[in-house]
C-alpha cells in the first residue's frame, strides 16, 4: 500500500466535524428503527411521543442551533487506522487534535459543557479534562484509510444503564440471563436511561475489556446487526422479542417499544471467572463516522465498521 | 388518557382534575430552577424573586441558553431529571405554592406525598423535543441570578405557548404512572425468568 500522509489540519477536520454532525444528526438506522417503532406502537400517547421526537431530529436539522438533545454527552473517539497511515505529527496527534476539536465545539455552543471532577465538581468548561475526550484506537492491517467515529456518550443511560459482574463459570448461562434480565428492569424503570436504549452487554474479558466490549456493543454496532454466532444472535433476538413485548415504552411510559437493539460480544477470559457487563446508550444511539481515504478524499457514515473482535 | 391545554397559572381544580396518563400543553407563563434556586430558597431563606401566585409551574431546567447581544434564546431545551430534586421536593412543593412541576422520568415518595396534599402534579417529558420546546418558548420574559449561578441554574422566566406534550406521570391521588408500567413489566420478566428456568437459581 502506498503511504497515506493525512495533515494535522485534516485529524482536527475529521474530529471535529464527526462530532458536530454526530450532535446534530440522526443515524440512518436509528431514525429507520423509531420508524418501524412508531408504526407498530399501540400505545397512542407512545407513538405520539415516537412520532414527535422524529419531528424534532429531522425537521430542525437545518436551524444553526440545531442538537439533537441538549445534553450532549461524553464526547468519546474510535479511531480506525491503516497500516498505510502517516501522520504529520505522530500518533499523539490524535489526543491534540480531539482534544482542540471538543473545545472548539464546546466554545461554538455545539457541545454542552459535560465533563467536571468527580469529587469537586469543577466543570472544565471546554469538555476536555484527565483522560478526557477518551479515544480508543485500533490498528488494522485490512484497512487503507484513518477513519474518527465521534460518540457522544449520553448521561443518563451511562449513569443509570452500567452494571457489571464477575460470575463464577459454575453460574453459566443462567447467572448470565439472570444478570441481563435484572439489569434491564432496573435500567429501565421510569425511563432514566432514555429508552427505547441500545443495550450493549460483554462477556468475558478482563475487568476493563468486559465493560469496553459491552460499551462497543451498544454504541458502535449497527442497529439491526447479529453476532455471527448463531446461538448468540439468537439470544440478541430473543432479548429484543421479550423486551418489545414488555410494556415498557418509550421513556418508560407504557408502549410496545423498549429497546432499538441488543448487542452481545464476548472476548476469551481467565478460566476461573465469568464476568459479565451491561451498558446502555439512549435512543438517539449518536455515533458519526469521517473518514480520509488512501486518495485523499474525505467521506462519512453513520454506520462504520468497527472489527474488534 | 385525555389531552388538555392549559392556562397559567394553574388553579387546584386543574391539577385535582388531572389523571396519570394524561397529556398536556401549557399556556403562560413558567420559571426554571435547578438546585441552587431550590437550596437558597429551602435551607437558606432566601425569598423567591418570583411571585408564586402568578408563577406555580416550574421547569427543572435542562437546556441549552444562548445569548443573542442583550437577550437571551434558548436553543434546545428539555426538563433534566427530577429525581435529582427528591431531597427538597416536598418543601419546594410547599414553600412556593406548586400547581406543577415539569421534568424527565419522576420523582419519589416524599414530593408524591406532597404532590397529594397540595394539589400539584409532575408532568414528564416523553419525548424528545428540544427544539419544538425552545421554539414554544415566546418570550423570555426576565431572569434571577443569571451573573451569580450562570445560564443552566439561573431563574428564567419564560412566556410559553402550547407548551408539550407533557404527560402527567405523578397526579394528586398519590398515583404513578411507572409504577404502573412497571407492574406489566414485572409480570412480562416472571415469564421470561420462567421460561429461561431462573426461578431457584442463586449466583454462587
Amino acid at each position: 500500500m502506498d503511504p497515506l500522509f493525512v495533515s494535522s489540519k485534516t485529524v482536527y477536520d475529521l474530529m471535529f466535524t464527526s462530532m458536530v454532525m454526530a450532535v446534530e444528526n440522526l443515524n440512518i438506522d436509528v431514525r429507520s428503527k423509531l420508524v418501524e417503532l412508531m408504526s407498530g406502537e399501540q400505545n397512542p400517547t407512545a407513538r405520539l411521543n415516537l412520532e414527535l421526537s422524529l419531528k424534532n431530529c429531522i425537521d430542525y436539522v437545518e436551524n444553526e442551533d440545531h442538537l439533537l438533545c441538549p445534553d450532549t454527552g461524553a464526547p468519546t473517539y474510535y479511531v480506525s487506522i491503516g497500516d498505510n497511515v502517516k501522520l504529520e505529527e505522530g500518533f499523539s496527534s490524535l489526543y491534540r487534535e480531539s482534544r482542540r476539536a471538543v473545545r472548539d465545539a464546546t466554545a461554538r455552543f455545539k457541545l454542552r459543557p459535560n465533563m467536571v471532577h468527580p469529587v469537586t465538581r469543577k466543570n472544565t468548561g471546554d469538555n476536555t479534562g484527565a483522560y478526557t475526550p477518551h479515544l480508543e484506537l485500533r490498528f488494522d492491517s485490512g484497512i487503507d484509510f484513518l477513519e474518527v467515529i465521534a460518540v457522544p456518550i449520553s448521561g443518563g443511560s451511562e449513569t443509570s444503564g452500567t452494571f457489571y459482574r464477575m460470575m463464577s463459570p459454575m453460574d453459566g448461562t443462567k447467572g448470565i440471563m439472570k444478570f441481563i434480565l435484572d439489569c434491564i428492569k432496573t435500567s429501565i424503570y421510569a425511563g432514566k436511561t432514555c429508552p427505547p436504549n441500545i443495550i450493549g452487554i460483554g462477556i468475558g474479558g478482563t475487568a476493563d475489556l468486559c465493560m469496553k466490549i459491552a460499551k462497543q456493543a451498544a454504541v458502535l454496532r449497527p442497529i439491526g446487526s447479529r453476532h455471527p454466532d448463531p446461538s448468540i444472535a439468537e439470544l440478541e433476538c430473543r432479548l429484543v422479542a421479550l423486551v418489545n413485548s414488555s410494556g415498557i415504552g418509550p421513556m418508560g411510559m407504557g408502549g410496545n417499544s423498549g429497546v432499538l437493539d441488543v448487542h452481545i460480544e464476548c472476548a476469551e477470559t481467565h478460566i476461573a471467572g465469568l464476568p459479565v457487563a451491561y451498558n446502555a446508550q439512549c435512543w438517539l444511539g449518536r455515533r458519526k463516522a469521517a473518514r480520509v481515504n488512501a486518495d485523499g478524499s474525505i467521506t462519512y457514515s453513520d454506520t462504520p465498521g468497527w472489527d474488534y473482535r | 388518557m385525555a389531552t388538555q391545554r392549559l392556562t397559567l397559572p394553574l388553579s387546584e381544580a386543574d391539577t385535582r382534575r388531572l389523571n396519570v396518563g394524561d397529556v398536556v400543553y401549557l399556556d403562560g407563563q413558567i420559571y426554571t430552577c435547578r438546585s441552587l434556586f431550590q437550596i437558597k430558597v429551602v435551607e437558606q431563606g432566601g425569598a423567591p424573586p418570583i411571585d408564586v401566585d402568578q408563577l406555580n409551574v416550574m421547569l427543572h431546567m435542562g437546556g441549552i441558553m444562548r445569548r443573542m447581544g442583550e437577550t437571551w434564546a434558548p436553543v434546545s431545551l428539555l426538563g433534566t431529571s427530577s429525581i435529582r430534586f427528591e431531597r427538597l421536593g416536598a418543601q419546594i412543593i410547599e414553600k412556593l405554592r406548586l400547581r406543577a412541576i415539569i421534568g424527565k422520568s419522576t420523582m419519589g415518595k416524599n414530593t408524591m406525598n406532597a404532590m397529594q396534599a397540595h394539589g400539584c402534579v409532575h408532568l414528564a417529558w416523553g419525548a424528545l423535543i428540544g427544539s419544538i420546546l425552545a421554539e414554544r418558548v415566546v418570550r423570555v420574559v426576565d431572569v434571577h441570578h443569571l451573573a451569580e449561578w450562570g445560564p443552566l441554574e439561573a431563574t428564567w422566566i419564560f412566556e410559553v405557548e402550547n407548551f408539550g406534550p407533557f404527560v402527567v406521570d405523578i397526579d394528586t391521588r398519590g398515583n404513578n404512572l411507572f409504577d404502573r408500567v412497571t407492574e406489566q413489566v414485572d409480570k412480562a420478566f416472571e415469564k421470561a425468568y420462567e421460561a429461561f428456568d431462573l426461578c431457584n437459581f442463586t449466583y454462587t
